[in-house]
């Protein structure tokens, strides 16, 4: 099932939480959508999915707009915890396979016991990671065309978050489409083929990781003293983005990185090289200076 | 699609059994404790009969009940027993040794006690074990009852709204339809816990003696009336919390 953003908004007042957003999810992809904190991602969902009216712009899923029977076939795990905490997790299941006719019952009990969940407990005694895991092990089951995730991986352990990313890449391969966010790199990185980066509200970024990374490198390089100048490096078009970190020195470079290599050894870098983008460098690069963690971010 | 209403209709039907089970062990002691009192005043008349000069005369009414009269001339007691078989019994205990001071009439179920007070020449305890118990009674308690009930499930939408709106929202129905079939489950909650509510009224006062409930022309408007107040007071909790 594709999914077409087209022009979604949603505005508090004078804040704009999501900001025409315009978004093509391809049918069987993965999908990440990354943002810092406070981005927009988890309101863009609420409005892509009705549970929050945007203020303008819509959204169609395999050509159609929402309508309820379409929530047969998409399964929604929220961010925040909404399970019933009074329901034991097995009830947490019946709920599910009354209400949805592609929901397989054994196939939940089966995630739930790779999680480790006990399903006669009760909601309220699950930690934060074990009811993540319990919205997640029962959307996987949901057989759906289309899984909405928000941070599916929050608050699991690095074994249990690896079961998700597993399962995410299991449903594209049978042909659903994942469409998940976090505000973590390494699961997106993972799992994602294809990412969009919000920033307050606006899509700053929006391509295939491989496509992103294409052309792009870091060119790194360290001073031997912290009393060095990039005057000539800051304002090169080809430059992306600037870390200081101390004596080390990381330049995005847009295109041609061995000419940045030339003008930060001539600025008088030693042991400079060039090496492969990640999509934290991507990320970084998009939401700039903002989010930035090195001491110094300079950059176009 | 309204599993969980069912849920919360369950639990809350659970806790209403509980304390009807609490209130039913409760009666059952009473009766236990009150058994010895009542196999008191069989004895007591058992031991009149015989009391010398005692005189007792049966006597068989039109109605097919038998009338047991017995005089005691040395202590003065008269006592008249009519026992009508599944209708109950009718007891009148008359002489100087019964000394009221007040006029007092109790009911529980269908067991009613009239005592007159006494005059300085004696006073007389009667006791009747079917009288009759209106339905209205029953119905008026289950309506209370129900309007606890409803009282806890009001507001459904609201509880979906304030934690779970993503998953109530996000089901293959129409919010209409599933709103009206949360109101649905609420209202058969309501009117199980009235069921219940009688139930339990009837075997309750059924421990002490079989109640002979009486409807008559006004409890249907009761009924009507008893069902109205828990589903209007529910609609209003449900509409202040939309």
């Amino acid at each position: 099932m594709n999914i077409t953003v087209s022009h979604l908004s949603k505005k508090y007042g004078s804040l704009a939480a999501v900001d025409d957003l315009s978004v093509e999810i391809p049918a069987g992809t993965i999908f990440g959508l990354l943002g810092p904190n406070g981005a927009g991602k988890t309101t863009a969902f609420k409005c892509m999915l009705g549970l929050a009216r945007g203020s303008s712009g819509g959204v169609t899923f395999g050509g159609k707009a929402l309508a309820p029977p379409l929530f047969e076939s998409i399964a929604y795990v929220p961010e925040r915890d909404v399970l019933y905490d009074w329901m034991r997790v097995s009830e947490l299941v019946e709920m599910n396979r009354r209400a949805f006719a592609r929901f397989k019952a054994d196939r939940a009990f089966e995630l739930l016991a790779t999680f480790g969940i006990d399903t006669r407990k009760r909601a309220r005694a699950l930690s934060k990671g074990m009811k993540t895991a319990v919205a997640a092990a029962i959307a996987f089951a949901r057989h759906a065309d289309l899984l909405v995730l928000d941070e599916p991986t929050s608050g699991l352990d690095p074994v249990n978050q690896r079961h998700v990313l597993n399962l995410m890449v299991n449903e594209a391969a049978r042909g659903a489409t994942v469409l998940f966010s976090s505000h973590q790199i390494g699961p997106v990185e993972r799992a994602a083929e294809r990412i969009a980066v919000l920033d307050r509200g606006r899509l700053v970024l929006e391509g295939g990781i491989d496509d992103l990374k294409s052309g792009r490198k870091i060119v790194e390089a360290i001073f031997p003293n912290e009393s060095y100048s990039l005057d000539g490096i800051a304002g090169d078009p080809r430059v992306g983005r600037i870390d200081r970190s101390g004596r080390i020195v990381r330049v995005m470079a847009l295109d041609a990185p061995s000419e940045i290599v030339q003008k930060l050894e001539a600025a008088g870098g030693t042991g400079v090289r060039i090496i492969d983008l990640n999509l934290e460098d991507i990320f970084l690069y998009a939401v700039a200076p903002a989010s930035a963690t090195a001491d110094v971010v300079e950059g176009s | 699609m309204v599993y969980v209403e069912w849920l919360r209709v369950r639990n809350c039907l659970r806790i209403l059994a509980i304390v009807f089970g609490v209130l039913f062990l409760g009666a059952a002691i009473t009766r236990v404790a009150v058994n010895a009192q009542m196999d008191q005043t069989q004895a007591w008349v058992a031991r009149e009969i015989v009391k010398p000069g005692a005189r007792v005369s049966h006597e068989r009414l039109s109605d097919g009940a038998t009338r047991t009269t017995v005089d005691v001339p040395s202590d003065g007691d008269h006592i008249v027993i009519v026992d009508r078989g599944w209708h109950g019994k009718a007891i009148t205990i008359s002489g100087p040794g019964i000394t009221n001071d007040r006029n007092a009439n109790v009911q529980i179920g269908s067991v009613r006690v009239h005592a007159v007070r006494s005059t300085p020449q004696g006073g007389s305890i009667e006791v009747e074990t079917d009288e009759a118990v209106s339905a209205r009674v029953l119905l008026l308690f289950s309506s209370f009852v129900a309007l606890i009930v409803g009282t806890f499930l009001a507001g459904p939408l609201a509880k979906e709204n304030g934690n779970h709106l993503e998953i109530a929202w996000t089901k293959p129905i129409g919010r209409e339809r599933l709103a009206l079939g949360l109101f649905a489950v609420d209202a058969v909650g309501m009117l199980a816990g009235m069921a219940m509510t009688v139930v339990f009224l009837v075997i309750s006062t059924a421990l002490f003696e079989l109640p002979r409930i009486v409807v008559d022309s006004q409890t249907l408007a009761v009924l009507a009336l008893s069902v109205f107040m828990p589903f209007a007071w529910y609609a209003l909790l449900t509409a202040a919390s939309a």
